[in-house]
């Protein structure tokens, strides 16, 4: 097994930026959480699965949690998206772009690239469902 | 969870664009959209004539009756005599079949196997596990474009060779090999030829007794038939040395045990007798239409043959230099548009794509492959829309790229 130092100089030397490597080894917000208001999957063209859970109090993203089966630039972008999202209502966090992540991990291999989008996609069809959700149960009440 | 992973929802979600609303599969050496008229000709099979074809009462006899019109269709395609084709599972269990079935039925005389570095896994991976049963396999090189050389191979045969296994088109590259340039090799060395040919039956030309072919794999779902039915075609004499993987009843003459599927067995001969040369021209144009587009947008290289004529008739595969491929598939997907990439990421548990790398490419450039496989299906206003939009993809990726300077 690689040690904790020896896989960041390993990120490192492929193109992973400091903020990434950080996120990567500190699982930041990386998990699941208990009785979310929403719980969506997708799975990218790269064959990788990204699962977000969200807490949602009047309309603003309490907490927000994902959890992937991918590499670490799916890992880090996931990262980065729950930090950006984090506290925002959900039309705010809608807006939330590529550029938006891309500028927070401040560099990644340009190999990985495709892992930012897969996790604004993810991000974004989580959105999406808390907000078809809300609707509907609006619509019964 | 995995439900909702494979629900339709996940296919046009975030759609970028109003246009997406049409869903654009250009995946089709992946699979094939079932052409109605086959479905149509299964549907009896499991309705009204259900019967299981060793039974020797009416039910049994009306299903044995479509079987075999069904081996004829299959036989008629390739030139081969009906009681040559066996019925499989599919292309994956003809190759293991074709090669298991071989080594175990000359073993430990002949112990070698001649195959090449582009093959299917289901030939690579038979071949691997083969090596622990005692056999050696020589995995012949590839030129740039995929293509064997001949001279390797003719030097590559020895008195312990059993079989020369190579595919016949290229699902990832479309390389159309000379089958009959290598079919005289393999009779005038006096080796068995089997070659794999999923990917070319019904698109490219096939004759076994003018290709001098010994064993082919065939399948079903690559040209519009359904999924879970193939066959093998095994030249007369050669099946006493074809030891069966599967035991039971001895179905399909022993070779192949296991209640005939009857209605995937009709929908596969129905398919072939859809199957037609306008077709295949059709795809071709589209197919020279969508490269000659795609080429001239910067820093695209084509993968594969150059040539039109030793191409698969519905392949494309591309190079997106500096860019990111999965990025360039995801983005395309946003649009609708259903591509396949060359992928090494973790979830792809076959890892970087042999074939690519067989061809010389850098693991940076399999990371940059993406492959687009066409089908009658396929409409000319459908590639006219991928090739209005890479170039907006492109744009989109190189600007996500300008925001952080990337050290690679």
């Amino acid at each position: 097994m690689a040690t904790k130092k020896e896989i960041e100089e390993m990120l490192r030397k492929s193109g992973y930026s400091e903020k990434a490597i950080e996120y990567y080894t500190d699982k930041t917000n990386l998990g699941k959480i208990e009785n979310p208001d929403v719980e969506s999957t997708y799975m990218g063209i790269c064959g990788d699965v990204m699962t977000f859970t969200l807490k949602v109090e009047k309309n603003r993203i309490k907490d927000i949690k994902f959890q992937a089966t991918c590499c670490a630039g799916g890992l880090s972008a996931g990262s980065a998206a729950t930090k950006l999202v984090q506290g925002k209502t959900v039309d705010e966090a809608r807006k939330l772009t590529e550029e938006d992540i891309a500028r927070h991990l401040e560099g990644c291999p340009k190999q990985k690239l495709h892992c930012i989008v897969l996790a604004l996609k993810s991000l974004k069809k989580a959105l999406d469902e808390y907000s078809e959700k809300e609707k509907s149960s609006k619509n019964k009440k | 969870m995995m439900k909702k992973v494979f629900s339709n929802k996940n296919r046009l979600n975030h759609t970028e664009n109003k246009q997406a609303q049409r869903e654009i599969y250009l995946d089709n050496a992946a699979t094939t959209r079932i052409d109605e008229r086959v479905l149509e000709a299964m549907i009896p099979y499991f309705r009204k004539d259900y019967g299981n074809a060793s039974s020797s009462h009416a039910f049994g006899k009306q299903a044995k009756r479509a079987l075999e019109q069904s081996r004829s269709v299959i036989a008629h395609a390739i030139n081969a005599e009906k009681d040559e084709i066996y019925f499989t599972s599919g292309g994956t269990e003809s190759n293991n079949l074709a090669l298991k079935g071989l080594f175990y039925g000359n073993y430990p005389k002949k112990n070698h196997i001649i195959t090449t570095k582009i093959e299917h896994a289901s030939v690579i991976n038979v071949c691997e596990w083969l090596k622990t049963q005692g056999a050696k396999i020589t995995y012949l090189d590839v030129d740039s474009e995929g293509f064997i050389d001949l001279k390797q191979l003719e030097k590559a045969i020895t008195k312990k060779t059993i079989v020369v296994s190579i595919i016949h088109a290229n699902n990832e590259i479309g390389t159309i090999q000379d089958l009959k340039a290598i079919g005289e090799i393999c009779s005038k060395k006096g080796v068995l030829f089997h070659t794999d040919a999923c990917q070319s039956f019904t698109k490219s030309f096939i004759d076994v007794k003018q290709q001098k072919i010994d064993l082919m794999t065939l399948n079903a779902h690559k040209i519009h038939g359904p999924k879970g039915v193939g066959a093998i075609y095994i030249k007369k004499g050669i099946e006493a040395h074809v030891v069966p993987v599967q035991h039971g009843g001895g179905h399909e003459n022993g070779i192949r045990s296991g209640t005939e599927n009857v209605a995937g067995v009709v929908g596969f001969a129905r398919a072939v007798e859809i199957s037609n040369s306008l077709d295949v021209q059709r795809m071709s144009e589209l197919r020279d239409k969508l490269i000659k587009g795609v080429l001239k947008l910067p820093g695209i290289r084509l993968n594969g043959p150059k040539e039109g004529k030793k191409r698969l008739c519905n392949n494309a595969n591309f190079i997106f230099k500096e860019l990111d491929g999965e990025a360039v598939g995801e983005f395309l997907q946003s649009y609708g548009v259903y591509t396949s990439t060359g992928s090494a990421c973790l979830s792809h548990s076959q890892g970087p794509n042999h074939v690519l790398i067989a061809l010389g490419c850098s693991l940076d450039d399999v990371g940059n492959a993406i492959r687009i496989t066409l089908s009658k299906y396929t409409a000319e206003k459908e590639i006219d829309f991928v090739l209005e939009m890479l170039p907006k993809v492109i744009k989109r990726i190189k600007e996500i790229e300008s925001v952080f300077k990337t050290k690679k």
